[in-house]
Parts: structure tokens; C-alpha cells; sequence
């Protein structure tokens, strides 16, 4: 919990006969972490003794299956496809996907079993698809010269003429309606009286021009009329009116139609019937084949195979147990503990229950070093009161909490992040409820206004300040406003937060045996904030200390100072130190920033009742319709802008809560740069094994 | 007939409102040119563009809604005489520079926006975080709408009955806008840094993190003009029901000067937007340069303490605590 947890450093080494079956129950038990033999085979010893291993020769096969699933998946997707979720169910009442349970012990069955499914699936679509896809294209084309004929049906000519004859040539082609004249004065330019031309109605923007040419001038004609900006069209085979030949290519357009349709049902049956068993074997033959993949880490012998890796140290013994057994004893297991340097040995966390899911943040932000502090316990309740001190209001922790629960039985059942987040949420939401019912606050100030009678003066009978309101509090020995109060409360808590990374830091370092660094970085701050307080206090605050303690606080100021310029480690003195301190007061100051959230989401509460009073007060003496349209428009108002506020000031205060511990906290004492501890592990998600199949001997030669 | 207060606040009405629409008029054309390019290469990218889009607009909802309530609270919408005192002119002008000057954050967020509707445009999963960078430049204008609200509050414009304190509430009001709008222009700075943490994320997803760290870097400096704002507009008794230290007028004016000092050396940020920028791109090429990027980018953040550091020896020295 307050560490990552402890890895040991495995060695496997056992009988070449065992190996694929090791390796089976390796990935299925998923708890070591499988090294790349690289470092070692660069070593000439060790090159002597083993080489690297090659993956299987059936991995190809494999390879090549997945890629038969993939295109069968995608044509059933392209044709057929299935209905997504929208997005509102797909958070909240996802469809669970489907899974089937298997109990497949032997890779080479797999293959078989999975190969015949989808060559004779496969087959069987192939002529489908490409008859489809046929009659797709050919039904396309056919429509876009049904469009064309169509904007023309009323040009009374025959499209067979269309082209060269012997003594003349017909052009029919396409020109934007204000460029008619320049088309008429070019043409007559350069064919004069040897031409007919007839311009009719195409569309909104273009007018269809029939152009009759004399042989002779044809080419000339042509090529100017295409520089004014005629666009020729061709009608290739076509013969009649534009009229008759569109009701006839309509007609034709029938039997492509209809086959499109017939072979879409046939392809749908065989999704409906497959598409998910198909699925199922792309899930198999993949993690078959990255039983084999993993081969390329590891090394071999004449006879045995070596594998190198990381596992967790609790579950070393079982580890151990489990390969035993496997391989009959002929093996043998080497659990050492880590020599490596910390940067090398991976990283995982643990935390109880309800911790866990912060570790989201925490590695949001950086994985931490294997022997670093792990910042979870800390982090999580600081930005949880940090979360309810910005937003403030029951009402809005309310609906926060409810739909982190609803996202979490959602999304969150098959979702590993979106499971942590909702619990995040969920408990934000929380403690914004219960900081709400102290400050008075639900739905802003809409239950203790004037302007929203009936509900006047009904607070929360719990409530300890009211942030916005006149009531003076008295905190420290004096009487003093309650915005005083909280902002002097958000920098206790800062002052609090900030000491605690600093004693973390300081302690982690002395542990960690580098003292000159520990007092460097952190002493100074240990006695400058002492002597702050007792030199500050009695002008700021007006305590009145006894002289002794005045002249400590004296003392340990120069002290501090001291030790903030005279660096012990290589000892010199460091003037830009310095900018030390004022980055403290810097951080320090930051935390005012949970007074001026909390204010934020008040504040506009408050005008968005105020608004929504005034609306309905102004509304009222409306005869016949004033009291009802002024509780609507109210109403409507209250919940747009409260809808908005929630969001926005949600949305801040959880970037804020997260930055005041990334920027300010951590900066205290964290550094991160670890690697995640990543098993091999196999990931299923349509399947699962319907036994937990007990290791025999004697399995799976290959 | 309407008196001098209330043409004041009228002025801070127009301030309001103009400021913040200048701010949003920018940084929504700086959006709305990236969301231009994105719908040319790919249509269906609109959607996605309209709601980069509406996030800098948010500035100038605030401006209005601000004039609006002067307008409201002076009595300047119904029409006839209205009068308020002097004092609540000046402070309901205080307003107005608040609100107005923080609003020229949604440049900043503009900036944010367009780099937002870029990556999502080439990776839709990037759209969660880059919506988160975008609404960071936000900040600053919250706060210069709640340090409005705040000294409408005190003011007594929001509940009916204006009236200030003395005359140095009244132009300390006029200093705490000055020092919460013009440190919220920082905003600008972190828009530019958001922008580049963006660009970083989408290049590697696991450094939106310190993505954030590097982007809310330039916030500091608003902060520091809040905490001035708060201060100044409690110790002359317009929050809080307390009685103030203070009351002369010349006190009044040397609060003008305090939220200047902050408020002017907040600008600081903008340069620490620059750094922060391009030290996330550093950190996407070098993890391990991402600590000296960071001390590189808080160097300007000194200025602003200074600006702070001289704005708390002005309350001190005037006698404000």
C-alpha cells in the first residue's frame, strides 16, 4: 500500500519436451513477466551455452487465419452492419459482449477445428461478396446516368445520333447557364453558319446544349466550345428520346436492385448464424499465436529451454508449484531477489478496495520507481476534500455521485478504466454532499433567497458557514467574515498538504541513505516555516509570545536561511536557492484557490436563482398565463443553468483537485519513471476456459 | 435623469460587455479557422468544430450576464430616474474591468480550441482530454466573474439597496477588478501552453499528465490577483459584514495601485506559456528533461511575486491590516 509490491527476480529452466505446455500454462496462470534474452546472448558466455529460440513454423499459419477472420469480419460489418449502442447506452446499459466457453488443450486442434470453419465459411461468402460487390457497382452507374437523362428528359432527341455520323458530328454537353452567349458567340466564330445549336433547361446551374456540327468544322468547333467551358457527355450504346431510354435503364435497374438484396439476406444469415463464431476462433488463434510469439524471448538448448522474468514475490511459491507441475519436476526454478538497478524492475501497485481505483490518478501522472513511495493513500482523500471543498453543493454531489454509480453498473462492468473513474466520481460526488450540507449550500443559495418563496429560510440544520453569506464567524480568537475564514481554512489545509509531501520526501530520502540530499532539498523548510509563524504572528495576528520564543523564532530563521544557501552536497553555496522560497510561497498561495472555487460554483448558483426569481417576479402580473409561463421560464432557467454550473465547475474542480496534487504535492517528493509490471498474461474477452485444465504429462509433443 | 453613478456604472456595463466580446471574438476566430481546415479534409469533423467552438464563447455570456446585473441593479433598465451614490458607480466600474479584462482569457482558450479540434480531427479519442485543456484557460474568467459578482454583492447592486462602505471600498472595488482582469490575462499564456500539451498527448498518451502540471503553470499569476481582489475587498469592509480597518479615499487610491502591481505583473504568464509549451514538447522527446523544463518555466513566474510581494506591502503599509 505504501510501496509497489515486492518482485523476485525467476529463472525457469526445463526439458525441451515441456515447453510448449510450459509455456501454455504460463499464460493462462499469467503471473511472471517474461524478459527478452537479448542482454543475456550478448554476454560471449552465455552465447556459448544457448541460442535464441524461433518461433514455430505454425505460427504463419496462425497469422494467416487471423487475416482470413479479419477480412470475413469486416465484409459482415460492410454489408450488414450491426447495430452500435448510442452513446448514452453504451455508458450506461452497455450490451455485455458475447462469451463462450472453451476447452481447448491443444493448439494444433485449434488450428484445425478453426481452419475448417472459416475456409468452408469463407467459401462459401467469397462468391456472395464478389456478387455483391458487382451488382453494387453496376447499380451505381446505372444511377448516375439515370440522374443525368434525368435533368434532360424533356430534350426531344435520339441519344443513338450522338457522335460522328458522315456528313455531320452531334455533341450534347453541359454548360454553366451564364456562360451560354460566350458558348453561341465562340461556336459561331468558328463553324458560322455551319452548325445548329439548341440550348435547353439541365439544372440550377447548368443549361444542356445540343451542338450539330458540319464535318469540316467539327473539330474547331468542339475544341472551342470545350475552352468556353462545355463539358461533352457520352451516351455510349444508348439509342432513343432521353425519355424512353430513362424509364428503360429504370426498368434495368430492377434485377441489380433485387440481387443486391437477395445476397444481403444470405450474407445476413450467415452473420447472424456466425459472425460471433467467427469471432470467437479470431480470439483462439490469437492468443495461440502469441503462445508462440513469446518463443522469440526465450533461449535454448539441445534438450531444455530457458525463460528469465519478473514475478510478484507472495506469489512466487505458486508460481513455482504451477511449473512443476507442468513439467514433471524435470525442472528447474530459480527465485532470487532483484539485483538489477531500480529503474529496471517493474512496478505494480496495491491498494485496498476503495484506493484502487485512484491509482488511475497516480499513474495518470507517472508510473512510480520501484522504490519509490507509492502516492495513492495520499493523494486519494486529499483530492476527494479538495473535490467537495470547490463544488460545495449537496445537489450537485448528489447527481455526481448517482451517475458515477449508474457508469460504474454500466460501462464500468466490462471496463476497467471506466470502472475506476466512476468510482472516483461516485465518491467525489460523496464528500461534495456532505461539504454542502456544512456550508448551507443546495442548488446554491436556492432554498434560503427571497426571491424563490416558499422557501424561505430553510437551511441545512447542520450547516457550519455560509461562503456568500453575512454572517460573521469566529475562528482564531477573533470575529471575522466567513470568506475569511474559508480562505485561511483552504491554506491550513494547503499548509497541511505540503508539509506532508515535504516530511514524505525528507523520510524517503533518509531511508533511502542519501542524508546530505534529505537536507538540502527539505531541512530548511522544516525550521523556515516555525520561524515564519512565530516572526509573522505577532504583527499579523497579534499573538503576543513570550521573548524566549521570539528569540528562537529569530534564531531558527538565520538557521534556515542558512541551510537553504549552504549546499552540503559538494559543498557550495547556492545563491539561486533563493527562488526557493519563493516558489514555496508560490505553492503555498496556490491552495486559495479552493476559496475561489467554492466561491465560483456559489456564486454563479446564486445568480442563476437570482435570474430565475427575477424572471418569475417580472412574469407574475401577466393576466391569464403571468403565474404559469413565469414558473416555467423559471424552471426552464434553474435547470439550464445549473445543469451548466455543475458541469463546469465539476470539470474544475476535478482538473484542479488533480493539478494541486500533480503540481504542488508531488513536486515535494515524487519523481516516477517506472515501468509498469506487465505478465503475460492471456486476454480474453468472448472466451473463457471451462476448466481449469489440471497440467498432465505426457502432453502435446510436438 | 440619471447621475453620475449611475453613467459610471453604465461605463462599467459597456466595459463588461465589450472587453470579454473582443476576447471571445478572437479566440473563437482563432477556432473557428482551425475547425475550417478540418471540415475541409474530412466533412464529418463539423460536429466536433461547433463544439470546440462554443468554449471560448463562454467569456462573452459572462460580459453580458455582468452588464445585464448593473444594468438591472442600478435601475438603468426601468427606466426613468435612477441614482445610485458615487461610490457604487465606481465600484460597479471595478466590475466591469474584472469581468471585461478576464475575458480576454478566451483568446487563450481559442488558442487551446483550435490546437483541440487538430488532434481530435486526426485521432477521435483524443477528444476527452483535449476538452479538458481547452476549459483550463477558463479559469481566469471565472474568476473575474466571481470577483464581479462578489463586489455587486458587497455593493448591495444584487439585493436592491446600493451603497458602499466609504469611498475607499468603493475604489478599492475599482483595484481588486484591475487586479483579478488584468492577471487574467495570463489565461493567454496558458492557452499556448494547453496547446502544446495537447500536441504533446496525442503524440504519446501517457504524458497528459504532466501535460496538465506544465499547463496550469501560468494560473498561478490569477491566482495571486484573486488573492489581492479577496483581500482588498474584505479589509475595506465590501465582503463580510465586518467593519473595515479603512476609510479614507487617498487608502482607496493606493488599493488602485496594489491591484495594478499584481494585476499588471500577472502577465508574467504569458511568457510562462511560451516555456511551459515547449517544455512538454521537450519531455515528449526526453522524460528526464521534464524537471529542468519545469524550473525553466517557473522563472517568470517570479515577477508576478514580486507583483504580489509589493501589492501586500501597499495593504500593509496604507494600514489594511
Amino acid at each position: 500500500m505504501l510501496r509497489p509490491v515486492r518482485m523476485s527476480k525467476v529463472k525457469i529452466i526445463a526439458s525441451s519436451e515441456h515447453r510448449e505446455n510450459t509455456l501454455k500454462h504460463l499464460h493462462e496462470v499469467g503471473l511472471m513477466q517474461i524478459n527478452n534474452v537479448n542482454e543475456k546472448l550478448s554476454s560471449p558466455e552465455w552465447k556459448r551455452l544457448i541460442n535464441r529460440s524461433k518461433q514455430p513454423e505454425v505460427t504463419g499459419k496462425f497469422s494467416s487465419l487471423i487475416l482470413e477472420c479479419n477480412h470475413i469480419l469486416n465484409s459482415f460489418n460492410r454489408v450488414c452492419p450491426r447495430d452500435e449502442d448510442g452513446i448514452l447506452k453504451s455508458f450506461f446499459m452497455p450490451t455485455p459482449p458475447n462469451i463462450v466457453s472453451v476447452d481447448y488443450s491443444d493448439s494444433l486442434q485449434v488450428l484445425e477445428d478453426g481452419g475448417k470453419l472459416i475456409h468452408s465459411l469463407g467459401s462459401e461468402l467469397s462468391p456472395l461478396f464478389t456478387s455483391y460487390n458487382n451488382n453494387l457497382n453496376e447499380a451505381e452507374e446505372l444511377r448516375s446516368i439515370i440522374s443525368v437523362l434525368e435533368k434532360m428528359k424533356n430534350v426531344d432527341f435520339d441519344l443513338s445520333y450522338v457522335g460522328t455520323g458522315d456528313n455531320a458530328s452531334l455533341y450534347v454537353g453541359l454548360i454553366e447557364s451564364e456562360r451560354v452567349k460566350n458558348l453561341d458567340d465562340a461556336v459561331n466564330d468558328s463553324a458560322a453558319s455551319h452548325h445548329l445549336m439548341e440550348v435547353h433547361d439541365y439544372d440550377e446551374n447548368d443549361r444542356v446544349v445540343l451542338l450539330l456540327v458540319d464535318n469540316e468544322y467539327a473539330d474547331n468547333a468542339i475544341l472551342v466550345a470545350r475552352s468556353v467551358g462545355l463539358r461533352t457527355l457520352e451516351f455510349g450504346g444508348l439509342s432513343g428520346t432521353p425519355s424512353t431510354a430513362l424509364s428503360r435503364l429504370k426498368d434495368g435497374l430492377q434485377k441489380p436492385d433485387s440481387d443486391i438484396e437477395k445476397t444481403k439476406q444470405k450474407i445476413a444469415v450467415l452473420a447472424e448464424k456466425y459472425a460471433e463464431k467467427v469471432e470467437v476462433v479470431r480470439e483462439l488463434l490469437t492468443i495461440e499465436r502469441e503462445r508462440c510469439a513469446v518463443n522469440v524471448n526465450i533461449a535454448e538448448t539441445k534438450e531444455t529451454f530457458l525463460l528469465e522474468g519478473w514475478v510478484e514475490s507472495d506469489k512466487a511459491d505458486s508460481l513455482t508449484e504451477e511449473v512443476n507441475a507442468v513439467a514433471e519436476n524435470h525442472t528447474v526454478v530459480d527465485v532470487t531477489p532483484p539485483d538489477e538497478p531500480e529503474e529496471k524492475i517493474p512496478v505494480k501497485l496495491r491498494n485496498p478496495v476503495l484506493l484502487r481505483h485512484f491509482e488511475l490518478l497516480t499513474e495518470m501522472f507517472a508510473t512510480p520507481k520501484y522504490n519509490d513511495v507509492d502516492p495513492t493513500i495520499l493523494l486519494a482523500p486529499a483530492f476527494l476534500i479538495f473535490y467537495g471543498l470547490m463544488l460545495t453543493d449537496s445537489a450537485y454531489g448528489l447527481i455526481i455521485m448517482a451517475l458515477g454509480i449508474m457508469l460504474f453498473r454500466g460501462a464500468g462492468r466490462y471496463d476497467e478504466g471506466t470502472r475506476n473513474m466512476s468510482m472516483i466520481l461516485a465518491s467525489a460526488g460523496f464528500v461534495t454532499i456532505i461539504f454542502g450540507i456544512l456550508t448551507g449550500g443546495f442548488l446554491g443559495d436556492m432554498f434560503t433567497l427571497k426571491y424563490l418563496t416558499p422557501f424561505t429560510g430553510i437551511k441545512f440544520p447542520a450547516y457550519v458557514l455560509e461562503p456568500l453569506g453575512r454572517t460573521p464567524v469566529s475562528a482564531l480568537g477573533r470575529s471575522m467574515s466567513p470568506i475569511l475564514a474559508l480562505l485561511v481554512l483552504s491554506l491550513i489545509f494547503g499548509l497541511i498538504h505540503l508539509n506532508i509531501g515535504i516530511m514524505v520526501g525528507f523520510l524517503h530520502k533518509v531511508k533511502a541513505k542519501r542524508y546530505r540530499e534529505a537536507v538540502d532539498v527539505h531541512a530548511w523548510l522544516l525550521l523556515f516555516q516555525p520561524a515564519v509563524f512565530i516572526l509573522l504572528g505577532k504583527s499579523m495576528m497579534g499573538l503576543s509570545l513570550p521573548k524566549t520564543v521570539e528569540t528562537v523564532g529569530q534564531a531558527l530563521f538565520v538557521v534556515s536561511i542558512l541551510l537553504l544557501l549552504f549546499k552540503m552536497e559538494r559543498p557550495h553555496i547556492n545563491a539561486m536557492a533563493l527562488f526557493d522560497a519563493t516558489g514555496f510561497l508560490g505553492d503555498f498561495l496556490s491552495y486559495a484557490r479552493l476559496l475561489a472555487l467554492c466561491l465560483a460554483t456559489g456564486g454563479i448558483a446564486m445568480t442563476i436563482n437570482m435570474i430565475a426569481g427575477m424572471l418569475m417576479a417580472g412574469l407574475n402580473p401577466l393576466p391569464f398565463v403571468g403565474a404559469v409561463l413565469g414558473i416555467v421560464i423559471a424552471v426552464l432557467v434553474l435547470i439550464i443553468g445549473h445543469v451548466f454550473n455543475m458541469a463546469m465547475n465539476g470539470l474544475g474542480s476535478f482538473v484542479h483537485g488533480v493539478r494541486l496534487n500533480y503540481v504542488e504535492f508531488f513536486s515535494k517528493f515524487y519523481e516516477g519513471g517506472g515501468s509498469k509490471f506487465t505478465p503475460f498474461k492471456v486476454r480474453r474477452e468472448n472466451t473463457i476456459v471451462k476448466s481449469r485444465i489440471k497440467p498432465t504429462a505426457g502432453e502435446g509433443v510436438i | 435623469m440619471i447621475d453620475t453613478g449611475v453613467a459610471l456604472a453604465a461605463i462599467g456595463a459597456g466595459v463588461a460587455v465589450g472587453l470579454s466580446g473582443l476576447g471571445s471574438g478572437i479566440g473563437v476566430g482563432i477556432t473557428g479557422a482551425s475547425g475550417a481546415g478540418a471540415v475541409a479534409e474530412d466533412p464529418s469533423k463539423f460536429g466536433t468544430a461547433i463544439v470546440f467552438q462554443a468554449l471560448p464563447q463562454t467569456q462573452a455570456i459572462y460580459g453580458l450576464l455582468t452588464a445585464i446585473l448593473i444594468m438591472l441593479g442600478t435601475g438603468l433598465l426601468t427606466g426613468g430616474n435612477a441614482s445610485i451614490p458615487i461610490g457604487v458607480g465606481i465600484a460597479a466600474l471595478g466590475c466591469g474591468l474584472a469581468v471585461g479584462f478576464a475575458g480576454l482569457s478566451a483568446i487563450g482558450q481559442g488558442i487551446a480550441a483550435s490546437s483541440g479540434i487538430g488532434a481530435t480531427a486526426e485521432k477521435p479519442e483524443m477528444f476527452g482530454r483535449s476538452l479538458v485543456f481547452s476549459v483550463l484557460p477558463e479559469t481566469q474568467a471565472i474568476y473575474g466573474l466571481l470577483t464581479a459578482i462578489l463586489i455587486m454583492l458587497g455593493t448591495g447592486l444584487l439585493t436592491g439597496s446600493p451603497s458602499v462602505p466609504s469611498s475607499a471600498a468603493s475604489l478599492a472595488a475599482l483595484g481588486a477588478g484591475m487586479a483579478i482582469g488584468l492577471s487574467g490575462i495570463t489565461a493567454i499564456g496558458q492557452g499556448i501552453a494547453a496547446s502544446g500539451s495537447i500536441g504533446a498527448t496525442s503524440e504519446k498518451s501517457e504524458i497528459f499528465g504532466r501535460g496538465l502540471v506544465f499547463s496550469v503553470l501560468p494560473e498561478t499569476q490569477s491566482i495571486y490577483g484573486l488573492l489581492v481582489a479577496i483581500l482588498l475587498m474584505v479589509f475595506t469592509g465590501l465582503l463580510g459584514g465586518v467593519t473595515p480597518s479603512v476609510t479614507a479615499t487617498s487608502v482607496g487610491l493606493a488599493a488602485i495601485g496594489a491591484g495594478l502591481s499584481v494585476g499588471l505583473a500577472g502577465l508574467s504568464g504569458i511568457g510562462q506559456g511560451m516555456t511551459a509549451a515547449a517544455g512538454i514538447a521537450a519531455a515528449v522527446r526526453n522524460p528526464d528533461s521534464m524537471g529542468k523544463s519545469l524550473v525553466l518555466a517557473v522563472m517568470s513566474e517570479t515577477f508576478a511575486i514580486f507583483g504580489l510581494l509589493i501589492a501586500i506591502l501597499i495593504m500593509y503599509g496604507t494600514g489594511m491590516f
